[in-house]
């Protein structure tokens, strides 16, 4: 049960990162308009880079690469979230609330330019949209909501060091938003789910004790490799890659 | 319009997903159903069971899986030799890909799924700093043989390990350095925790004692340390320390100070003394040079024992990672002395972790502080004609 209510954390503190995500990538498609779609995502792999040896570096902030223990768990007035089924109502909590900011920008005007945008920026800023406005605003939600995932996670591991950061994390979540399906709020939730569970699951399929670590992640592998040959737009989502 | 269309696609996406749930579900049952139908016609006696976390995928897989061979060696051994009060060992053994999110994951796993007592791991100390809270709130016994972070000394009483911190080297380095006359000490640090660890120690024990520092940093993947070097240089330190985290860092190192012909006093850490071909291809470069190793001895019979056994079983390869697969060996050995003495009980075997006393292994005699830590462990030695030996006087 504690195992099951340990998964459960692990998904709604993902299914944040993946609905914020989802927000920039899967709604604007781009970042600032002077990078072009190739260039935004190597742009943002180097920002990765530069923010891992910032953690690595900074050592009054951060102790660099021993990195932080003993993150406590938040408390509310006298009430702390010390259990870790309390902690699951925290994060459930937020995870609603996240999901509702999320539905609410891509519903509103404000989420239907954000899908012109992508799908023809040129010809909105042509009816006078400032789409690099939308575009950095969009972001900076995001990224906000971002941070919730991150202080949710790091009070509940108890221990961030820079190797937590590192670019695999971020193909991670960019790969559950990607399987549940791009710019589709219920996609970005399913991809996490799926992408938490799945390997866990897999520690009890009784492979070999010798190859279990190694088969696991292959399967892994192989699973989704078949999920997006038979669904490219992802589980619930609209558009093809 | 995309809502409707969206809900029609999502409503069957949503049987797929449900489907793919319950499959799995039914395939995981019959699996964990087939396992417990072979368990009752093979085993008369109840396993006991021991928890084993390792990094078995990812960079840190290559300390993994020996780690993981040298554990079932050492059960193998106990379960022939009749086990625990005839009891045979079982391990389970999870992957925790050195971090602390697939840490706490398997540690949960372990603990609530498996119902083990005690837990072997974690190795990278990120894992074991992770999954201690986790072992502690379930009152499991968590016993790492590889974790060496300063921060894990004194973390909960749940925890203990036969490693030593890195705290312990550091401080023997300073005051060996300081001892010889060396004033002023100009420092290369990898950034990693390893090194850092050390460094901390190393700064604050040689800054108490009246010492002076100058420090370059560098990073795991740098090739040119020129530039730090020359400053180095030109800062006059007595001696240099040269504090990474593998060899391959301080051969390049070396090499480039050959490069430069610049031969200073040098200390170095035990992951570099600890690479025979290291030491011997800069022999004169390192001449005189101070280190501080928890080294393996040779001479122990209980380590021969555990080289050759690792070597038989493993098709011809030696042991690799000499210092950790010591640690291992003992930590499988220790749990079956704990266990056999206070019963199967995580907060038992953590009670008697803190007795325990000279206790002999392949790794030496061990002697576990109130602090979970290790006592001792780092000897001081100096480098004569290519080898390590042990620093007299």
């Amino acid at each position: 049960m504690e195992y099951l209510i340990h998964l459960a954390i692990l998904v709604g503190i993902y299914a944040i990162l993946a609905l914020s995500l989802n927000l920039a990538v899967g709604y604007t498609g781009l970042i600032l308009s002077k990078f072009d779609d190739d260039y935004y995502a190597l742009a943002s792999f180097g920002f990765n880079i530069i923010i891992f040896s910032v953690f690595l570096n900074w050592q009054e902030l951060t102790r660099g690469p021993l990195g932080i223990p003993g993150i406590h768990r938040p408390e509310i007035f006298s009430f702390s979230f010390s259990d870790n089924l309390s902690f699951l109502l925290l994060t459930s909590v937020f995870l609603l609330l996240v999901f509702l900011v999320c539905r609410h920008i891509t519903e509103s005007s404000f989420g239907r330019a954000l899908k012109a945008i992508r799908e023809d920026e040129e010809a909105l800023q042509i009816f006078g949209y400032r789409t690099l406005n939308y575009k950095l605003a969009v972001f900076v939600v995001g990224a906000m909501l971002a941070s919730v995932a991150g202080a949710l996670f790091a009070s509940y591991i108890t221990f961030i060091d820079p190797s937590t950061f590192t670019v695999s994390e971020s193909i991670f979540i960019l790969s559950a938003i990607i399987l549940g399906g791009l710019a589709s709020n219920r996609g970005a939730i399913i991809g996490a789910v799926v992408l938490i569970l799945l390997p866990e699951f897999l520690r009890f399929v009784g492979f070999p004790s010798d190859i279990a670590a190694q088969t696991r992640q292959a399967v892994y592998g192989i699973l989704l490799v078949v999920l997006m040959l038979y669904r490219p737009q992802g589980l619930v989502g609209e558009y093809k890659l | 319009m995309e809502p409707e269309a969206g809900n029609g696609n999502g409503s069957s996406v949503v049987k797929t997903v449900i489907w793919l749930v319950v499959l799995i579900l039914i395939v995981g049952g019959l699996v964990v159903y087939g396992n417990k139908g072979g368990e009752k016609k093979e085993v008369v006696k109840e396993p006991i069971k021991i928890g084993v976390m390792v990094p078995l995928t990812g960079d840190a897989a290559v300390y993994g899986e020996p780690a993981r061979n040298i554990y079932s060696i050492a059960v193998e051994e106990i379960n022939a030799d009749g086990g625990i009060d005839g009891r045979p060992i079982e391990l389970v053994i999870e992957d925790s890909k050195c971090n602390g999110k697939d840490a706490t994951s398997a540690a949960q796993k372990l603990i609530n799924v498996d119902k083990v007592q005690v837990i072997i791991g974690g190795f990278c100390s990120g894992e074991s700093i992770a999954a201690t809270p986790v072992a502690t709130e379930a009152k499991v016994a968590l016993f790492s043989p590889g974790s060496s972070s300063p921060d894990l000394t004194g973390i909960s009483p749940y925890f203990f390990r036969n490693y030593p911190s890195d705290a312990s080297q550091g401080k023997i380095l300073a005051e060996v350095a300081y001892g010889k006359g060396w004033k002023t000490v100009g420092l290369l640090q990898e950034q990693t925790d390893y090194a850092l660890g050390i460094n901390k120690t190393f700064s604050a024990t040689f800054e108490a004692l009246g010492g002076k520092l100058v420090k370059e940093e560098t990073t795991s993947s740098n090739t040119d340390f020129r530039s730090q070097l020359t400053k180095l240089k030109s800062a006059k330190a007595d001696a240099i320390f040269i504090d990474t985290q593998t060899p391959a860092l301080s051969e390049r190192i070396f090499k480039q100070m050959q490069d430069l012909k610049w031969t200073p006093a040098l200390i170095i850490n035990d992951a570099t003394a600890g690479d025979t071909k290291t030491i011997a291809a800069y022999a004169t470069l390192l001449e005189g040079g101070i280190t501080a190793e928890f080294g393996v001895d040779t001479a122990n019979p209980k380590f021969q024992h555990l080289l050759s056994a690792y070597t038989a079983k493993y098709g011809g390869t030696e042991l690799p990672y000499q210092s950790y697969g010591q640690t291992e060996y003992d930590a499988v050995y220790m749990l079956k002395d704990a266990i056999a003495s206070v019963g199967y009980n995580g907060e038992k075997i953590a009670g008697w972790s803190r007795t325990v006393k000279d206790w002999e292994g392949a790794s030496g005699n061990i002697t576990i502080e109130a602090s979970g830590d290790r006592a001792g462990g780092h000897a001081a030695k100096v480098i004569k004609g290519g080898k390590v030996e042990l620093l007299n006087s």
